[in-house]
């Protein structure tokens, strides 16, 4: 029944369309754009410079500390994202009652969007009725200028954690899921082998979900490459001076308030790159060791 | 004693576990609590109950004061419900016809599909927005809609085939022997079959357009389009700053809603979720 193969092509032919117009036609647009100079929002004579926008970037000092910042963020999303996503997993696999209550509030933070996080969050940072001053006043400490433009790295800090708090459910659920499938047999023998429960997580759980593992490092990789919502709510522009900027964010600002099209294409292009970079060497580096 | 020690570690870990849990829901439960109070309250005493200072006024001039939170809402709902209607239907046929049919650069389309879930929006936003001006939907919903149904169609796709494939073919062959054409094949056969997977997709692509604020914020600045999310970051830019049971009631407007659908639909939104990502 399934010969009449034009009946295939008629199918996905609106699916193709949507996706060539509004994806591919824009991001081949947007390649040709990272090498030209725009002097406005709607410039009909761009001019060619080559490659001077990718140039541009590198003696770029805002774009180098937004570059740095993403690389920070990856390197935290990974440590403490994935970790606290893996640590969870195995708690909650490892009990039988209550896990799937868990498993609903873990992932709660995720349905709800950046921007009801990032406002939800400036109310904590507040200084004069903030959360985190009341529990300071609480406790009988004296109130703290949390977002204090001087304190780079504690702002820093406040902008990254609920980035990386809203997502460890996320994780979380993919972990267990990868957890729940593994065969129960392998895991009852190890134990009448005399296996503690630590034992069995190094040396059975964690290197059979090595696939789910490599997934969920793609994924963080190139969501944190993404990311956008949170820190444009939390801190504006980069504030203070685009020092909190990260790639996306500083895309944004140059493309939309200092209009400078051609150089945030090329931006854009740079985040893409970084992209299938970062994945395909995480890819190697979980696929070389196979003897695990 | 071996007994005890196994007692001891499952306390902790239940400790640990309901920690965990109380990171994610407290922040929601200050707010909401907080919601109620008035601003001297919030200011003094945010961890309290709101029963001394019990009062409505923060959701009052949220709703009916120089923002019109339910004409966001409204907004919200025809630009997100939209999106999930047109990438259903779209993709109810592109997943059937990769699920099914062998044809020529199937691999290929398969591949495209999953590329271009990897392009970040900032990719293709610049083009974008002068197409969508060159198109005049720009400052619509429909301008909205558009990208957002192409963005999603990626996710869509691949969670209907994968669920698609795993659904035997024998009562579509049968059903086909007895003289069913492929579409009444689909509407009867098919789809229903894969209710689960349609109800994970409509979601999962809910969700995302409705907590989608790069794309709203930039193409629509009329504040009477706006959704509900574009409108709370205008409304916090202007008056966050000073308006506290203001701020509050906003996010509680956002946050709450979509958490209390969130609780009844939760069994489909993990599985979806682990279908999508595990199938990558």
């Amino acid at each position: 029944m399934y010969k009449k193969k034009w009946i295939a092509y008629v199918m996905i032919i609106p699916m193709l369309v949507f996706l060539s117009v509004f994806l591919l036609y824009p991001f081949w647009v947007n390649i040709k754009n990272s090498f030209y100079k725009f002097e406005s929002m709607l410039d009909k004579n761009p001019v060619f410079i080559g490659l001077d926008n990718y140039k541009t970037m590198f003696t770029d000092k805002v774009f180098l500390g937004s570059f740095i910042n993403t690389l920070i963020l990856i390197g935290l999303v990974l440590i403490f994202q994935v970790g606290i996503a893996l640590i969870l997993a195995l708690l909650v696999n490892s009990i039988t009652k209550f896990s799937s209550f868990f498993k609903v509030t873990f992932f709660m933070p995720i349905v709800v969007s950046a921007t009801a996080l990032g406002l939800m969050f400036n109310l904590f940072y507040d200084y004069n009725y903030g959360m985190f001053n009341q529990i300071l006043l609480i406790i009988g400490r004296e109130k703290i200028f949390w977002k204090d433009p001087q304190n780079l790295n504690r702002l820093f800090t406040l902008i990254v954690s609920p980035v990386i708090w809203q997502y460890i459910g996320f994780y979380f659920v993919i972990f267990l899921t990868g957890l729940s499938g593994l065969s129960k047999e392998i895991l009852d023998a190890a134990e009448i082998d005399g296996c503690s429960g630590l034992q069995k997580v190094r040396y059975i759980q964690i290197p059979m979900i090595k696939n789910i593992t490599r997934i969920v490092i793609v994924l963080g990789i190139t969501g944190t490459l993404k990311v956008f919502d949170l820190p444009y709510i939390i801190s504006p522009n980069g504030y203070p001076n685009g020092k909190t900027h990260f790639l996306g964010t500083y895309m944004y600002d140059k493309a939309f308030n200092s209009v400078d099209i051609g150089y945030a294409a090329g931006f854009a292009v740079f985040i893409v790159i970084a992209g299938i970079l970062f994945s395909f060497i995480s890819n190697m580096i979980f696929r070389q060791d196979h003897d695990l | 004693m071996k007994l005890s020690k196994r007692t001891t570690t499952r306390t902790l870990i239940y400790i640990l576990l309901s920690l965990w849990t109380l990171g994610c829901i407290y922040p929601f439960i200050w707010i909401l609590i907080n919601s109620f109070k008035d601003k001297g309250d919030i200011l003094t005493n945010s961890f309290s109950l709101p029963i001394k200072s019990f009062t409505l006024d923060n959701f009052k001039s949220a709703i009916f004061g120089r923002y019109n939170v339910l004409q966001a809402y409204l907004n919200s709902f025809i630009i997100s419900f939209s999106v999930v209607v047109l990438v259903l239907i779209i993709t109810t046929f592109s997943s059937y016809a990769l699920a099914r049919y062998n044809f020529k650069g199937k691999r290929f389309v398969y591949a495209l599909v999953i590329a271009c879930m990897m392009f970040p929006i900032f990719s293709t936003i610049f083009p974008l927005y002068k197409m969508l001006v060159n198109f005049k939907i720009h400052g619509t919903h429909l301008g909205v809609i558009l990208p957002q149904v192409a963005g999603n169609i990626g996710f869509a796709t691949i969670l209907l085939t994968g669920f698609i494939q795993n659904i035997p073919k024998e009562v579509e062959e049968s059903a086909y022997l007895d003289g069913a054409n492929v579409f009444q094949i689909m509407r009867y056969i098919t789809v229903p079959m894969s209710k689960s997977a349609y109800s994970s997709a409509a979601i999962f692509v809910f969700l995302w357009s409705y907590n989608d604020l790069f794309l709203q914020m930039l193409i629509l600045t009329d504040r009477r389009k706006m959704p509900i999310s574009a409108l709370l970051r205008e409304i916090s830019s202007k008056e966050g700053g000073t308006n506290q049971g203001l701020m509050v009631a906003a996010v509680a407007l956002i946050a709450i809603p979509i958490i209390i659908v969130y609780f009844f639909l939760q069994k489909n939104i993990i599985k979806g979720l682990t279908a999508g990502a595990v199938k990558e």
